[in-house]
């Protein structure tokens, strides 16, 4: 039997909440998070409705209790808030001498200073140049929970986070760590806004994952994290356990740098071979969480794979991408969050504003809350940029 | 299972490899940056295609191909690759337009192509490979952590082989920028590097290097990987740290005939190798090897190229040498580079 992987924290912020509560609360009661910018500084703000965290960054320097300098990035702060509560959720005291890593996935790392400050460099501000690098806000995560055995980031865009699981599942089965802190965090920025808008696949209204009229997607931004253990390392706290990582698999499209294709041949192998390396039947996947960003492309092709590989006998599916907006290298771990709530409490939170199925395609996600669902296994999808496909399957226990 | 490099393929300010006389002697660079000596980029890549990519994409995807071709493979299992700053002149392109031009118009080219992943798409759009394909861009432990990666996968044998690849790109923005930081010395070369290293900075350079790693040992193997790892914010002394990583592959500091050292001339950042040279390994042979490629987030897969070398053709260049071991035999050798003093990389690679 090869070595399993359980879960037993985890932590979220996202535009409908702070924290794992939060967040339930927000998709328990359908309210969803995407609105006009207020941090965000851009001519886009009344045009571009988005999934933005509302606090500014002093305010979430406060929720940590620390002070910050310029080099502070948006996407730290937002990933050291999820990746503190996962830690807390899982009963970790800081002091247990057990090996512990942090895999942590980021698109835009500190692009959200750079783009305010680098035309404007003066002796005070000039240490945000280092925040930039994508591993700078996985080191000031790793320094506020003193982490040192295995410090890694991962950016394959929007599939970075559950290739981050992915890794760092990979270090606690090869015998190398106990327990990883594993997700991603992404801020908004005008450079992810301006740049899918250039691509003119941003919907001006709310987003409308895997409908006929859909016309793209809203941004979003978050942080969320999973703590992953050994079967030893959770001996004695069992009862912190919220899953088994069942199984999960990567594929690549290899067709386009942007857009999917047609067979959605990318999205079909990796969940595939996630279902294989679970060791689990097609028929056991009781729900979907799927990728479903709202735009032409992917939902067309996410059909096509989803169809390929269930036929008729789809699993109940949805994507949360309009309670969130699409949160771009957390996207992944944040649908995991919510993919975990969906097996702790047995309730599938609905695809919002659906309303007619794709012609060429007609699959029909889950519209309303639905409470007291057997599940046993969820499915999750992220797909990215340059035709990263990644599929997770979690498990009850 | 073993770890083998089967093939190699780079392009790096010393030029490409394979060559035939790749490293006979040392390209000069005046000052900094020490950019990549460019290929016919037509050799390998579609021409059509090619005028829409940046320098960050060309070097990697033709480097690849490079390596391929050494393996005579040509479509890879599984792709892994690290970068730390990732395509930086069309990050900085697209930042620029967004600034000017007040979020108005914008060309989305530069966006497509500013993903770090995009070297990794790119190659499999191009071999046509559909398997596990993943992106590493730990800073300075980018690399090793892909490395790390692939001997795993290996290891498991759910592979039996890999595409490895390290690429970083420097422009003349960024080097500006780092400029007024003081990250770089000035009017400094890169010969005279090591001889100005008690003064703070360094020299830029970049480069992209793929290996092609097999669980198969071939004829025309360079070396074989033993292990790597990567530690942040060593939690005991640098000595003890390596002897403890030795151990855990059966090894001592006595076996290690080459160490390899990220030495970059910047006093605030070598000092950590101080007791590498003057203690654990006073009876092997030193080197270093940023004078060759200069200092960029995965300059450590040049050193890999480097090492792989050394042990195929059983020759040290005497232009790397810090201090000479009475035997010119490399059996085993060992990379240790770190970024001050932050992010710790070790690999050991031995003769096959």
């Amino acid at each position: 039997m090869p070595p399993k992987v359980f879960v037993t924290g985890i932590g979220i912020v996202s535009a409908i909440g702070l924290n794992v509560s939060e967040n339930f609360s927000s998709l328990k009661s359908l309210k969803h998070g995407i609105g006009v910018l207020k941090n965000l500084r851009t001519i886009h703000s009344p045009s571009l409705p988005s999934g933005e965290v509302k606090l500014s960054n002093s305010e979430l320097a406060e929720i940590l209790g620390i002070r910050i300098g310029p080099d502070f990035s948006r996407t730290a702060l937002l990933g050291m808030i999820a990746a503190r509560e996962a830690l807390q959720n899982a009963g970790i005291e800081n002091n247990e001498r057990r090996k512990m890593g942090i895999v942590s996935a980021t698109s835009v790392g500190g692009m959200d200073r750079t783009e305010l400050l680098y035309r404007d460099i003066t002796p005070e501000n000039q240490n945000f140049i280092a925040s930039h690098v994508c591993g700078d806000s996985t080191e000031k995560i790793a320094d506020f929970l003193q982490i040192t055995d295995f410090v890694s980031t991962i950016s394959t865009a929007c599939s970075s986070s559950l290739n981050a699981i992915m890794a760092g599942a990979e270090m606690i089965k090869n015998n190398l760590l106990d327990r990883v802190i594993a997700g991603g965090s992404d801020a908004l920025s005008k450079f992810t806004l301006n740049g899918f808008n250039s691509l003119m696949i941003l919907d001006k209204n709310h987003n409308r994952p895997f409908d006929a009229e859909r016309k793209g997607l809203n941004l979003g931004e978050g942080a969320a994290y999973l703590v992953l253990e050994s079967e030893n390392a959770v001996k004695g706290r069992e009862d912190k356990i919220c899953c088994e990582l069942k199984g999960y698999a990567n594929a690549n499209d290899a067709y386009h740098q942007t857009a999917s294709s047609n067979n959605g041949e990318g999205a079909f192998r990796a969940m595939s071979k996630a279902i294989q390396h679970g060791g689990l039947n097609i028929s056991d996947i009781d729900y979907i969480n799927a990728h479903g960003t709202g735009t032409i492309n992917n939902d067309f092709t996410e059909a096509v794979a989803l169809n390929r590989l269930f036929g008729k006998d789809l699993p109940l599916f949805s994507s949360t991408k309009p309670f969130t907006g699409h949160t771009l290298g957390a996207a992944g771990v944040i649908e995991s969050v919510i993919s975990i709530l969906t097996l702790r409490n047995k309730m599938i939170f609905p695809n919002l504003n659906f309303c007619k199925p794709i012609l060429e395609m007609p699959l029909v996600p889950v519209t309303e809350r639905m409470e007291n669902v057997p599940i046993k296994n969820v499915l999750t999808n992220s797909f990215g940029f340059g035709g990263n496909d990644s599929t997770l399957i979690f498990s009850a226990v | 299972m073993s770890v083998f490099i089967n093939g190699i393929g780079a392009i790096s300010p010393q030029g490409c490899f394979p060559s035939i006389n790749f490293l006979d002697e040392i390209h000069r660079f005046d000052a900094g940056p020490m950019t990549v000596a460019a290929p016919k980029y037509r050799d390998f890549i579609n021409p059509v295609l090619l005028r829409r990519m940046n320098k960050f994409i060309r070097m990697g995807l033709a480097s690849a191909i490079m390596c391929l071709n050494d393996a005579r493979v040509e479509t890879p299992e599984a792709i892994i690759t690290a970068t730390g700053l990732g395509s930086v002149e069309d990050t900085d392109k697209f930042l620029d337009n967004l600034t000017n031009d007040q979020e108005k118009l914008l060309n989305p080219t530069p966006f497509i192509q500013s993903t770090h992943n995009v070297v990794a798409a790119r190659v499999a759009i191009h071999t046509g490979c559909h398997d596990y394909n993943m992106t590493y861009v730990h800073k300075n432990a980018a690399f090793e952590q892909a490395l790390l990666d692939a001997v795993l996968k290996l290891n498991t044998g759910k592979y039996s082989s890999i595409l490895l690849g390290a690429s970083d790109e420097i422009t003349q923005a960024n080097y500006d920028l780092k400029k007024q930081l003081n990250y770089w010395k000035q009017n400094i070369g890169n010969l005279e590097l090591f001889d100005n290293r008690n003064s703070p900075g360094t020299i830029a350079g970049e480069g992209s290097v793929f290996f092609y790693l097999s669980a198969e040992k071939v004829n025309e193997s360079y070396a074989e990987i033993i292990t790597t790892k990567t530690v942040y914010k060593l939690s005991a002394g640098v000595d003890e740290t390596i002897t403890d990583f030795l151990a855990s592959a059966h090894l001592a500091p006595a076996d290690i005939d080459l160490v390899l050292l990220g030495i970059n001339g910047n006093v605030e950042e070598d000092y950590v190798y101080d007791s590498c040279m003057n203690q654990v390994f006073k009876n092997s042979h030193i080197a270093w090897y940023k004078h060759l490629c200069g200092e960029y987030e995965t300059a450590s897969g040049f050193a890999l190229l480097l090492a792989a070398q050394i042990l195929k053709t059983q020759h040290i260049p005497e232009f790397i040498k810090l201090q000479s071991a009475p035997t010119n035999a490399v059996k085993n050798i060992l990379i240790y580079q770190q970024r001050n003093n932050l992010n710790h990389c070790f690999t050991v690679l031995s003769r096959c």
